[in-house]
Parts: structure tokens; C-alpha cells; sequence
């Protein structure tokens, strides 16, 4: 097995998921009921035995913080493992500046005196299930100067809009472009790079020469850039899913309800960490009514719920009904309240108006903490 | 390394009567209660009273126990100034002994209490469970300018026989200390909590050790103490309490936790129980799934019939089948159609599709056929 840095990359300005990421940043968004966004990659990385960790931080750092702490709960050794986390607050509020490219130089030293020679480079927001070895391995076998991991969709005129696409030659990368959906089958980017360390170096000391704006992606995306750089494709067949909006945030978490299309993304030997809260197991009463849904523990069900995902500790009173609907961890859904299509921020309370109903279209969104 | 108060908990017991559950494992390391064992509790009690140094004292059948205590960070007692210790019977220059007794078991532990010179030493039993903050027993103590204060419980007549029972005066000083009376005067039962002062507790074990003894508070330490004319004091607790001896208590115990209101509070934020965080997939809730009163712990795959029953970690329920007043411990496997009524299913057990089990007349203990 070999030694490999890790990196998790922020995302793009382009990504916002309205409503959930004006409180955090998408990698700290509950996903699921009891993790955040960023327990997948960081999975990903410790099962493909990367102990050494760096993650690169854009704003609202202080819930990402909490969550990911020293990462002995991702069981990253507390002595020879690290896991780093790279932030500044220099240039935050000119977005213009504000890229993963800069981040990196400014930390370049780090990346420089780390004792791994490949470097796996992956954003948070990508949902998979990837062993990193496999792709270090073709690297390595086909002698590229960057390897890419990509999935083939067939989904794409409505999946994964906004996202890089690929278009592929004899497995080699020529032009990165970004989907619009007007295709069905196309090449999805996943964002992740896999390359020498003083490829990477070099790379990010040449992209910001040419531009003081460029991201890593944006940078590659050009077809002088690229027709440089022997980028290769690894073609991942597994899971898929990108949070990359409100709709495709809440259509994640509603289609892995579903046990047979979450065993793509869990299995027993390739287990998702997340930190602890020591709340009891989920509790339903004698009148509750429960069917299809992912609950928490510390849930305390007396309503009936549908399709649904409960974050911990969400509270559904009698006589409420929630369908379809992703209840974030402490929410709490009243007596009698009817919740449809909606996505229930962390800690609000359906206590007042207690009809909240969006469509397929539409999700509703209730903020964090409110009490409606 | 100098502390008020030590705790050593008393773990060395086998605990016959949980038959095959504790003959790989002693009595506190049972399961209970859909994710804990039966020793996280005076565990969390120590750790939420912030007491940082805590002793386990093992004996019987340690494996499990001893590498289950050693992992401070489970209960939060791991830290500079703080820790858990396994003690097991050890050779000594003058032979290797087992423990003979509880009072033998602190008597051969006195280095190890030296090392940190407590003004207090609380010892506890491994096998209750309840919640206490022993802070307040030992300002109880204190208040009392007590030598040994005993916590105490208010148990039925008809029980009363079956513990230590003290009698008291209105102040709670202990005039006379009855090991299991035949007909006992008074219904308060000691708990088996016990604050010391160190120095006194120092000298009546060495006494103790040097006589013709069985070594055990109840029948020797307290008396002795109690002729010496020292000041013992009864502390009454209120709460929850229960010694889960027996297939039925242990059974019962669980039901009692599903009743209305949950006596013991395992939701409460401010008095959390700590145990093992084991990475487990989300709790998945099927379309056939039908939940009524139960407790289910993240990992479990339902999609039958769980009625007034707990299900701890990773328990698969297939379609059609039905538990009813039951407990099911981790990682056991309930197949289509079978159907399970008052019993205590042990860890890692098969059910087979259409296969009864329980009766209507008395609590059964399946552990006869292990998944494969």
C-alpha cells in the first residue's frame, strides 16, 4: 500500500446549496440523518489508508472544525497520522482571489515537506464510495501526469448540472467543459486528481503565474493548459451523487432511503466515520407509523413519517405527518404538523403554522432555528 | 497524580444467572439497553460527576471487559490528568492470589490507590444500572463529617431480604447493618455505592486482610466499622436503580426503559450514558416495516413487525417477520417470517425464516445458533 497525501478540496463558487449553506459550508451540511457532507471523503481517504490529511477550508469554518476536530473519530492515528486543516482569512472577502490555487501556494511549504510522494486531491461534495489506491496504481502504471476520476451517467439532462464533464480520447482527458444538461450520457468529473506531489507544486506555482483567479479546475479546463498535460481518466463505476444544490441535496438523500441503492454507497468493510453524540437508539411510540425512512439515533417518533431522513435527536410529536421530507438534526415537527416535499433546517420548530408543503418542483426550506 | 476522590469500580463477577450471555464475557459487559453495557453506566457516572481517576477491578472471563475498560475516550476519561485502569488479579512477591472477596480485591489494589492520594475513595458495583452524580453523595458525606457513607435505596419489604439493609436514625446515621436479614426491620438497601474516607477504609482493609474473613464489605468491613463506633451514614437515592442479576431482570429492565417516559433519561444532554462509538450504515426503515413502542439502534435493517421491543446495533428484521417484547442484541439476524415473543435473542444469533420462538408463559434466552 502506498503512502499518499490526501487533500479535500473546497468547492467551487459556482456550488451553493441555497438556504443549508448560508450557515455552514457545504462540507459540514448533515447529510443522511447522523453525518455531515465531508464523512465520505474523508472515509474514502482513511479506508484507502491515507493517514495524512489536509483540508482546505474556504469560510464558516467553526462548524467544519467542530465536526472534524484532531480526526481520531475518522481513525486517523493521534500520533504518526494528521489531519490538517488549511484555512486564511486573507483575501476572504474578494471572491475573485479566493481559490483552492492560493490556498495551496500560500501553504505550498506544507505540501513541499510532507513525506508522501503522490497526492490524492478530492472535494467534499462529491458523494462515492472510491478505494484511492486503484487509482494511484494506474497512475502510476500509465505514466500521466495527472489521473482524473470520472463516472459515465446516463442521467445527466437532469443530475449533476454544473458539474465539469469530460470529453475522452483513447482514455486521455482533452477538453473539461461544464455540464448543462443538454445531454443524457456524458463523462462526470468527479473532481478528483491524482498526481506527483511536485506535479502538484508545480502546477499550482504555474497556474497562478498565468492567472491570479485560476482554481485548479479552472485552470486544467483550459485547452492550452490541457493539451500540455497528459491527464488521464479513471473511469469509477460505483455511487455517484453531487450536492451541489438545494434539489440535488434533498433528491440524494431521498433516493439512498432506499436500501438496495444505498449498498452502493455502505458496506460493512468500508465503513463511513463520523463523530459520535452518544444519543440513545431512535425511539418510536405506540402510535407511531413509520415506513421507508432513515432515522437518527435520539429520534423520538410518536407521528407517522414517509420517505423520510431524521437527523438526531428530531422530535416528531403526535398526530404530525412528514413526507418526503429531510428533517436536520434537533428539529422538532409539533403536534399535528403536516410537512410535505421540504427540507427542515437544523433545531427549527413546526410549532406554529404547521403546514409546511413544498412539491417536487419546489422543496420547502425552513431555516435553522426558526420557529414557524 | 494527587485526587479528592478515586473510584474502583468492582467488576470481577460472572453473574451465573445471565447464563450464556456471560460465558464469554462477565456481567458488565453485557449489552443493555439498545447500545451500552451494563458497566457504562457507573462509567458515565464517574465521568459526569468529574471523577478522573477510575479502577476497574476484573476477574471472571476479562477478555472482553478488560480491553472494553482500557479505552478511556469512550466515557471521556482519557486526558492528561484522568484515565481508566484494568486491575486483575496479579503475582505478587508473595504468591498470586485471586480476589477473595470485594474487600480483598480493594485490600490487594492499595498501591495503586496510594499513587494518587485521595482523601475519598468511592467504590461502585459493575453491574448496576442507574444514573447518580456522586459529587452530591460525597457533599452529602462531607456535610456529615461521615467515615463511610453508603447510598441507599427504598426497596419492598418482600426484596428488603435479598440486600444489605440499613437501619437509620432521621439524621440517615446508620446504627445497625444487616447483610440479607431473614426478617429485615427497615426497608432502606444499600446500593453497594460506598464513600471512605481513605485513611479509615486504608486501616479496615489491612485489619481485614489479616483475619479470618470472607473479605466482603456487607458482612465484615461495615459491621466492624459500625462496633468501632466510626460515623456511617445511609445517602437515599431516588432515582432508577436496578441489578439486572437474572434473564428476567435484565428482560424487565429493558421493558421498563420502552414504558412511558423512560425512568432512566438516556436522552437527557446533561447526564449522558458513553459507550463504544461503532461505526455502523444509517438505520434503514422499510416499506413493510411496522414499529410500534421499541427502541432501535443505528445499523439495523427493518422491514417487519417490532412491537415493545429493543433492537440494538446492525440487527437485519426481513419482511413478515414479527418481534414482540423482545431484545434483540447486536448484530443478530431475524429472517422472513419468523416470529419471536418474549425472549432475549444474544449477539450475533439466526433466526430462521418462519422459526418461532418464546412462549407466552416465561422469558426465553436464545443463543444457540451463531450467524455464519
Amino acid at each position: 500500500m502506498r503512502d499518499i497525501l490526501g487533500i479535500v478540496n473546497f468547492e467551487n463558487e459556482k456550488v451553493r446549496v441555497e438556504g443549508l449553506s448560508n450557515f455552514r459550508s457545504i462540507p459540514a451540511i448533515s447529510f443522511l440523518g447522523r453525518y455531515r457532507v465531508i464523512d465520505f471523503v474523508l472515509s474514502n481517504m482513511v479506508n484507502s489508508g491515507i493517514d495524512h490529511i489536509k483540508v482546505l477550508v474556504k469560510d464558516k469554518p467553526r462548524s467544519l472544525i467542530e465536526h472534524i476536530g484532531i480526526g481520531s473519530h475518522y481513525n486517523i492515528n493521534s500520533k504518526s497520522g494528521s489531519l490538517q486543516i488549511l484555512y486564511t482569512d486573507k483575501d476572504i472577502t474578494n471572491k475573485l482571489y479566493f481559490t483552492d490555487v492560493n490556498l495551496l501556494n500560500q501553504y505550498s511549504s506544507y505540501i513541499k515537506n510532507s513525506n508522501q510522494d503522490y497526492v490524492v486531491i478530492a472535494p467534499s461534495y462529491m458523494i462515492c464510495q472510491i478505494n484511492y489506491q486503484d487509482v494511484v496504481e494506474q497512475h502510476i502504471k500509465t505514466g500521466a501526469d495527472i489521473t482524473c476520476v470520472y463516472k459515465q451517467i446516463n442521467d445527466g439532462h437532469k443530475r449533476f448540472v454544473g458539474c465539469e464533464e469530460f470529453d475522452i480520447v483513447n482514455n486521455r482527458i482533452k477538453v473539461i467543459k461544464v455540464s448543462h444538461g443538454s445531454t443524457s450520457v456524458k463523462n462526470i468529473s468527479l473532481e478528483t486528481y491524482v498526481m506527483h506531489k511536485d506535479f502538484l507544486l508545480d502546477l499550482i506555482d504555474e497556474a497562478s503565474h498565468q492567472s491570479a483567479a485560476y482554481s485548479l479546475t479552472s485552470f486544467l479546463s483550459n485547452n492550452d493548459n490541457i493539451s500540455f498535460i497528459n491527464m488521464q481518466g479513471y473511469k469509477y463505476e460505483g455511487y455517484l451523487a453531487c450536492i451541489n444544490s438545494l434539489e440535488e441535496y434533498y433528491q440524494t438523500n431521498i433516493d439512498l432511503i432506499n436500501y438496495e441503492k444505498a449498498k452502493e454507497l455502505f458496506s460493512r468493510d468500508w465503513p463511513v466515520y463520523t463523530k459520535t453524540n452518544d444519543s440513545p437508539p431512535a425511539h418510536y411510540t405506540s402510535k407511531a407509523e413509520v415506513k421507508n425512512c432513515m432515522v437518527a439515533n435520539g429520534c423520538v417518533v410518536q407521528g407517522k413519517i414517509e420517505n423520510c431522513i431524521l437527523g438526531r435527536a428530531v422530535k416528531i410529536k403526535k398526530g404530525a405527518v412528514v413526507k418526503n421530507s429531510v428533517v436536520l438534526p434537533n428539529a422538532i415537527i409539533g403536534e399535528g404538523a403536516v410537512v410535505e416535499n421540504a427540507v427542515i433546517d437544523k433545531g427549527a420548530k413546526i410549532i406554529v403554522n404547521k403546514e409546511i408543503i413544498g412539491d417536487e418542483k419546489q422543496i420547502a426550506y425552513v431555516r435553522r432555528g426558526d420557529t414557524i | 497524580m494527587k485526587t479528592e476522590m478515586l473510584a474502583m469500580i468492582l467488576a470481577g463477577g460472572r453473574g451465573t444467572r445471565l447464563m450464556e450471555l456471560t460465558e464469554k464475557a462477565a456481567k458488565p459487559a453485557v449489552h443493555f439497553g439498545g447500545k451500552y453495557r451494563i458497566i457504562d453506566f457507573p462509567l458515565s457516572n464517574c465521568a459526569n460527576s468529574k471523577i478522573r481517576y477510575v479502577g476497574v477491578l476484573t476477574q471472571y472471563e476479562s477478555i472482553v471487559l478488560n480491553s472494553y475498560v482500557s479505552q478511556a475516550s469512550f466515557w471521556g476519561l482519557d486526558g492528561r490528568d484522568k484515565g481508566t485502569f484494568v486491575l486483575n488479579p496479579r503475582e505478587k512477591v508473595s504468591g498470586f492470589s485471586l480476589y477473595m472477596g470485594t474487600a480483598d480485591a480493594i485490600y490487594q489494589n492499595i498501591d495503586f490507590i496510594d499513587q494518587y492520594e485521595p482523601e475519598y475513595v468511592l467504590i461502585l458495583s459493575g453491574d448496576h444500572i442507574y444514573k447518580m452524580d456522586y459529587d452530591h453523595m460525597l457533599d452529602f458525606h462531607k456535610q456529615n463529617n461521615a467515615d463511610l457513607t453508603i447510598a441507599g435505596l427504598t426497596v419492598t419489604l418482600e426484596e428488603a431480604s435479598r440486600f444489605g439493609i440499613m437501619n437509620t436514625n432521621k439524621d440517615y446515621s446508620i446504627y445497625e447493618f444487616e447483610e440479607k436479614p431473614p426478617v429485615p426491620k427497615n426497608n432502606l438497601a444499600s446500593m453497594g455505592i460506598y464513600i471512605f474516607n481513605y485513611d479509615v477504609l486504608r486501616k479496615a482493609l489491612i485489619e481485614d486482610a489479616m483475619q479470618d474473613s470472607s473479605h466482603d464489605f456487607g458482612k465484615n468491613i461495615i459491621p466492624n466499622l459500625l462496633n468501632e463506633g466510626k460515623r456511617l451514614f445511609a445517602y437515599p437515592f431516588a432515582g432508577y436503580w436496578k441489578d439486572v442479576g437474572t434473564i428476567d431482570s435484565l428482560w424487565q429492565a429493558h421493558m421498563d426503559l420502552l414504558a412511558q417516559g423512560d425512568p432512566l433519561k438516556l436522552d437527557d444532554e446533561n447526564w449522558k450514558i458513553y459507550t463504544e462509538d461503532i461505526p455502523t450504515t444509517p438505520q434503514f426503515i422499510g416499506p413493510n416495516a411496522d414499529l410500534k413502542g421499541s427502541s432501535i439502534n443505528q445499523g439495523c435493517i427493518v422491514d417487519g413487525t417490532v412491537i415493545n421491543s429493543v433492537l440494538f446495533r446492525d440487527v437485519v428484521v426481513e419482511k413478515g417477520a414479527e418481534i414482540i417484547n423482545s431484545v434483540i442484541m447486536p448484530e443478530s439476524v431475524v429472517e422472513k417470517g419468523a416470529k419471536i415473543k418474549n425472549c432475549i435473542v444474544g449477539e450475533k444469533q439466526l433466526i430462521l425464516e418462519n422459526e418461532v420462538i418464546g412462549s407466552d408463559d416465561r422469558i426465553e434466552l436464545f443463543t444457540s445458533r451463531e450467524v455464519k
